[in-house]
């Protein structure tokens, strides 16, 4: 089974050390060690985005990338998206809440996290930049439509709330 | 005030919370405490007998726990197909050969790899017509032809001796030669796999003899049944909980899986979890099936149709679970009911072949014949020089058009009734009416006047750039089936639905809390669903066939009424007045005259302890129109136009704009459908642009069983939002509830066509084969 | 699942990676981004037993541009950050192209220019731009090192000169000709993430009328990216018709070798090969125009 290293996984705010092989994916790994299976895995092969989540800020596919590249990396998935302290979703799970920004939800995390990478990185995307930048994310339901409409909802609630 | 408080609105869905924090569960998420995992070894063959199989090695390796070969599982036909459960002769590539429980999966993939198989290759036959020929291969040698024609387990009272299934009304001969023009044209559709986003899983777990089975099914009813029938234990010792059965599209049918898996976990004392890979999932659950049509139609200068006449041949795969059912709906909806002629005879088969089974996939039949019978209306419409959305508009369904269903093609089976072999037809609704206007909406939406420049003319010419314009009409069952529901109050005032529908996505748990929340006058938030836990939950037919809504809800109406009743009793002995005169609403029950006057739903609860209200669907041939005194056959509509472009040097197809109008019956959640339209349009485009299942021709294995080379459509290949056009038309139908009917399934039917015909528009060549992909494009353009 | 791979190394230099290399010859594979090695390793298309992982190598990720000596390009940049640099669209506007249409967004955030060569899939996006740029890679093991043109670099579908013990470094793009442009079109079935059926990338050396330099060079269309030299040849020196680019397109379309495969027909890549070399060669001439 190959040697097992430890590594130290930061998850959400919260630090885990977790013994891994060298090839168990950080996929594997959020979903069977740490139990948060928030995280779903619908190719296994880094072609629908389903598995992002953000490894020091930045969309990664977790099904294809190792856990032991994310010795002390922060991680976050969508298990951490809302805020820790005061257990407010984000803007982006409000709206995706509020206008039904999902079918059977396996794409929703994928979707949310890179979504919220991009909104970080651009306020106020235009809807040919967010179909873009989450086309690496499939939604086999075919909701295209009403997640750009969620993640541009999203952009506006965030961009009042900064405002305010 | 809105007549409704519920009904209608775009509340957020039961398990959005759920979803959008990563807390809702599936199957392939749980884990439980010493849980052993399965996994199955596979057939490399298409066709082949096991002549030895040797485990020992396997069942020696440490970790190991239980593995099964056909030799030591119950020889029966799970869900009663043609195939057991494991099976000494293999009948397609991917056919489970034996199954291992483990400590971990990859030693129980190890352990796969020490199983010593010797087979015996028999000559395979993957190609419906090849396997119609005299001497073709049997897939069956024991079922004595490839021709399907029902089994005991499924029979199919009106398939022919010959194994064709007929369904004819009028003198077509005498139709045909009436007409002015006589068109005909052989078409083709393509397989597809359903591709849910995650891949079979099921868990099961054995307390005694007790087993709990966790699967992802959208027939909770069925697969409970079938795992109690193949086990041979009551229904009562089995528990099936299928929560969340994500992304069913009619892909979630566990069939045999569930009891292997409960099989393996009976061996080896432990819970045991199968998930499937992707791999597995695209070879070894069950696809859409192929179909190719002989199509011929008759019309009259003046756009009647005099007669029209189809013959399909269905590739059935190996086996399906669902008998000649998916070739009956083709006969009766896409063949049968969307163009009225007094003259129609439709022939189908069903070919066994050495490839995986086929099964249900969002349209169930009507989107393989629906993408034949449009193409050709097209081209009869072209024939008469008509603008095809006035044809259509001419020709289409109308309230009090004969109409049946799939079961009324194969023949009725009820217990203790002699069976019915001669098709009794009912009648189209007065809902069935609203096709017209969906017509038109659509038209008027599109700009299609303003775009349709004639036969021949593309919208627009650009270089090598032609656009194009094309419409197709879609029609699906809006399944009407036994269900039942219970609804259970409690004494706070709020109130537990319980039914065996399932949550795959499309929202059914939402729009059957406001539907209750609606009769009992109480809260949509007050309202919980319990869905589809056997130990739980009433009987019901499951989650298909556009059926959530039409079956599930409407049972649940039925049981909500039936509490409400209870409740305005007790209500109307506090108040004094009869139950007939109360009201309810904003949670409380009052007197309609003097709404001052009433108490709270709660403290109606709590005088009655314990209220609950239980239905049964009224059986379909109680739904009679009270014009023709004929039973109303459900079905829901749609009408969809295309704009694309074509790069006629490269075969490119671009779609521009997409225009989908359809008839829902009554709206219950706005976004909800706006979203099952979507979906249907999304699976609708990827059909036939991009999605190409490909089955070896020498060998019968699917050569690209992933998502890199199986492709799903992304973001940037649908149209932007501005483009996307869900017409939403209302028209209410008399078996759903508050008129609303299942409609999710009939947009993917006319995809696929509107676009075909769209696309002839901009390059004037018809592509009758199975794929608008830019290759087959440039091959019909002679390129 | 990745879990049969023994051993992972994090070394600290490229030196210490080649050392790595060296002590595991033949049973270790260079990891970076791992698009492509770990989608492998679980297909069971590769089964290495040691995995050198250089992404934390510091400073391999860098893009320079120099107008004398060209542009350098660290190892490890990412398709992403190729894409988006503004040397390389200003420059070499047909390599930023074809980067940016490498695998999806996420895939172009991980993917790295030395993983995408070293894989060396026929249909690799960043070959032919590359080859009509005129690349080359330094390419580094213990104790020496070596320069190898693009061209020569990939040798069979999934196999490259690069011996066991030795990695990429570098590559090197010399200053793009005055006067000149490229261009990159692929033909694929979704516009969204997808393979291409067909690459072509072009370079466009103009001379008043004359198109005095052409390169061109086509992707997924033979074991390995090719150059298309009787294409080339029937375009240099001469002046642009449209005769003459249906003809270059035909000849490139000779040259190629596509096979049937799960993605396209040989035919319909031939088609393709010559549609889109006149359509880039076109788009190449007019952008130099144009400038």
């Amino acid at each position: 089974m190959g040697e097992q290293v430890e590594v130290t996984l930061t998850v959400n705010g919260d630090a885990h050390e977790v013994r891994v092989s060298a090839g168990e994916t950080l996929a594997d790994v959020l979903r069977e060690k740490l139990g948060l299976t928030g995280t779903k895995v619908m190719c296994d092969e880094g072609e629908c985005g389903s598995c992002t989540v953000l490894v020091n800020g930045t969309p990664v596919l977790s099904c294809l990338t190792l856990a032991v590249e994310c010795q002390g990396k922060d991680i976050l998935t969508v298990e951490g998206l809302a805020d820790p302290q005061t257990g407010k979703l984000h803007p982006l799970q409000q709206t995706f809440v509020q206008h039904s920004g999902m079918q059977c939800g396996t794409c929703t995390p994928g979707m949310l996290l890179t979504a919220k990478a991009l909104l970080d990185s651009n306020a106020s995307p235009a809807e040919n930049e967010v179909r873009e930048a989450l086309s690496g994310n499939l939604c086999r339901c075919g909701n295209y439509k009403r997640i750009v409409q969620c993640v541009m909802a999203a952009a506006d609630m965030m961009k009042g709330a900064t405002r305010n | 005030m809105s007549r409704f408080e519920w009904v209608g609105k775009s509340v957020p869905r039961k398990d959005a919370l759920e979803k959008a924090t990563g807390k809702a569960q599936f199957v392939a998420d749980m884990q439980l405490p010493g849980m052993l995992h399965a996994r199955f070894l596979r057939s490399p063959h298409a066709h082949a007998r096991i002549v030895a199989i040797d485990t020992s090695k396997a069942e020696k390796l440490p970790g190991v726990k239980a593995v099964l070969t056909y030799r030591n599982v119950p020889k029966v036909h799970p869900r009663r197909k043609l195939e057991y459960l494991l099976n000494e002769t293999v009948h397609c590539a991917g056919d489970e050969v034996a199954a291992v429980a483990a400590v971990s999966r990859q030693i129980a993939d190890e352990a796969l790899r020490l199983i010593d198989v010797k087979y015996e290759v028999l000559p395979a036959v993957f190609d419906a017509e090849e396997a119609m020929q005299p001497g073709a291969p049997l897939v069956y040698p024991e079922y004595g032809t490839n021709m399907f024609h029902g089994s005991e387990g499924q029979p199919v009272l009106r398939f022919r001796p010959d194994g064709w299934l007929p369904v004819e009304v009028g003198d077509v001969e005498k139709g045909f030669a009436e007409a002015d023009h006589v068109v005909e044209g052989t078409y083709e559709t393509p397989r597809q796999y359903p591709c849910s986003p995650i891949p079979r899983s099921v868990i099961c777990q054995w307390t005694g003899d007790k087993l709990t089975c966790w699967a992802d099914t959208q027939l909770a009813t069925f697969t409970w049944q079938d795992i109690a029938a193949c086990l041979g234990v009551p229904q009562s010792s089995v528990r099936l909980i299928a929560t969340y059965p994500v992304g069913g599209y009619g892909a979630k049918e566990p069939d045999k899986t569930a009891t292997l898996t409960a099989l393996l976990a009976k061996k080896a004392d432990r819970p045991v979890k199968a998930v499937f890979t992707r791999e597995e999932d695209a070879v070894a659950t069950h696809h859409r099936p192929k179909y190719k049509a002989y199509e011929k139609i008759g019309v009259k200068k003046d756009g009647t149709i005099t007669a029209i006449q189809h013959r399909m041949i269905a590739n059935f795969g190996k086996d399906c679970t669902w008998s000649a059912r998916i070739l009956a709906c083709s006969a009766c909806y896409s063949c049968g009911m969307l163009y009225r002629t007094e003259n129609s005879r439709f022939e189908g088969c069903m070919a066994i072949t050495n490839t995986e089974q086929h099964g249900p996939m969002i349209g169930f039949g009507d989107p393989e014949a629906g993408f034949c019978v449009e193409r050709l209306i097209d081209e009869a419409a072209e024939r008469i020089g008509m603008d095809p959305v006035q044809f259509r508009l001419k020709n289409c369904l109308r309230y009090g058009y004969r109409a049946t269903t799939s079961t009324g093609v194969m023949g009725r089976m009820v217990p203790g009734v002699k069976p019915t072999t001669t098709i009794e037809w009912g009648v189209a609704g007065t809902d069935a009416d609203a096709l017209q206007v969906c017509i038109q909406k659509a038209a008027e939406k599109a700009g299609w006047k303003a775009k349709w420049r004639g036969w021949k003319t593309p919208v627009a010419v650009n270089g090598y750039r032609r656009r194009g314009i094309g419409i197709a009409l879609g029609i699906h069952s809006s399944g009407y089936f036994p269900h039942a529901a219970y609804v259970k109050m409690n004494q706070d005032g709020s109130a537990t639905v319980m039914s065996s529908a399932a949550e795959m996505g499309q929202g059914v748990a939402t729009a059957m809390a406001e539907v209750v929340a609606e009769v009992l006058g109480v809260h949509y938030d007050d309202v919980s669903v319990l869905l589809a836990d056997t130990a739980a939950t009433p009987a019901g037919f499951g989650t298909v066939a556009s059926s959530g809504t039409s079956s599930a809800i409407t049972a649940a109406r039925h049981a909500a009424n039936n509490a409400r009743q209870t409740l305005f009793e007790i209500a109307g002995r506090r108040l004094g007045v009869k139950p007939e005169d109360l009201e309810a609403r904003n949670r409380r029950i009052y007197v309609r005259e003097k709404p001052e006057t009433g108490i709270s739903v709660a403290e109606a609860c709590l005088l009655g302890h314990q209220v609950t209200g239980t239905a049964v669907n009224p059986p379909e041939t109680t739904i009679v129109d009270e014009k023709t005194g004929k039973v109303i056959y459900p079905c829901s509509l749609v009408a969809s136009i295309a704009e694309v472009e074509v790069d006629t040097e490269t075969g490119q197809l671009d779609v521009l704009q997409l225009v989908s109008a359809h008839d829902c019956g009554r709206v219950i959640n706005p976004t909800l459908i706006e979203n099952q339209i979507d979906l249907s349009l999304t699976a609708g485009n990827g059909y036939v642009r991009s999605e190409k299942l490909i089955v070896d021709k020498s060998t019968g294995v699917v050569i690209n069983p992933n998502l890199l080379d199986y492709k799903v459509l992304t973001f940037l290949d649908m149209p932007r939002g501005n483009d996307m056009h869900e017409i939403l038309v209302e028209a209410p139908c008399a078996w759903g509830p508050f008129g609303a009917k299942g409609m999710s399934e009939a947009g993917a039917t006319s995809q696929a066509p509107a676009l075909a015909n769209a696309v002839y528009n901009a390059i004037g060549v018809r592509i009758r084969g199975d794929h608008l992909t830019p290759e087959r494009i440039l091959e019909a353009l002679g390129k | 699942m990745a879990k049969a791979l023994k051993n992972y190394f994090v070394p600290k230099t490229v030196q210490e990676a080649c050392s790595m290399l060296s002590a595991h010859r033949g049973e270790a594979r260079v990891i970076a981004g791992g698009t492509d090695l770990l989608r492998q390793i679980k297909c069971g298309e590769v089964l290495p037993e040691y995995v050198i992982n250089v992404a934390a190598i510091p400073d391999q990720d860098y893009i320079t541009y120099d107008k004398t000596s060209g542009l350098r390009i660290g190892a490890q940049a990412t398709a992403g950050s190729i894409a988006s640099s503004p040397p390389v669209r200003e420059h070499f506007a047909v390599l930023a192209s074809a980067a940016g249409r490498l695998g999806s967004p996420h895939i172009r955030r991980r993917a790295t220019i030395a993983g995408n060569l070293c894989n060396a899939s026929p249909s690799a996006e960043l070959y032919p731009p590359l080859m009509v740029l005129g690349a080359s890679l330094k390419i580094i093991r213990a104790g020496g090192e070596r320069d190898v043109a693009v061209d020569r670099f990939a040798v069979a579908p999934g196999q490259t000169v690069l011996q066991p013990d030795e990695i990429v470094a570098e590559v090197r793009i010399p200053p793009a000709p005055a006067r000149s442009a490229g261009a990159y079109l692929t033909q694929r079935v979704r516009k969204g993430e997808d393979i291409a059926m067909v690459s072509v990338a072009v370079l466009v050396t103009m001379d008043g009328d004359v198109m005095s330099d052409l390169k061109i060079a086509l992707g997924a269309v033979a074991p390995t990216a090719i150059r298309a030299p009787a294409a080339e040849a029937t375009l240099r020196g001469r002046k642009f018709s449209e005769d003459l680019l249906g003809k270059a397109g035909q000849a490139a379309a000779a040259e190629a070798q596509p096979i049937d495969d799960v993605r396209a027909s040989a035919e319909y890549r031939r088609k393709m090969v010559a549609v889109l070399v006149a359509r880039a060669v076109m788009q190449a001439m007019e952008q130099v125009k144009s400038g």
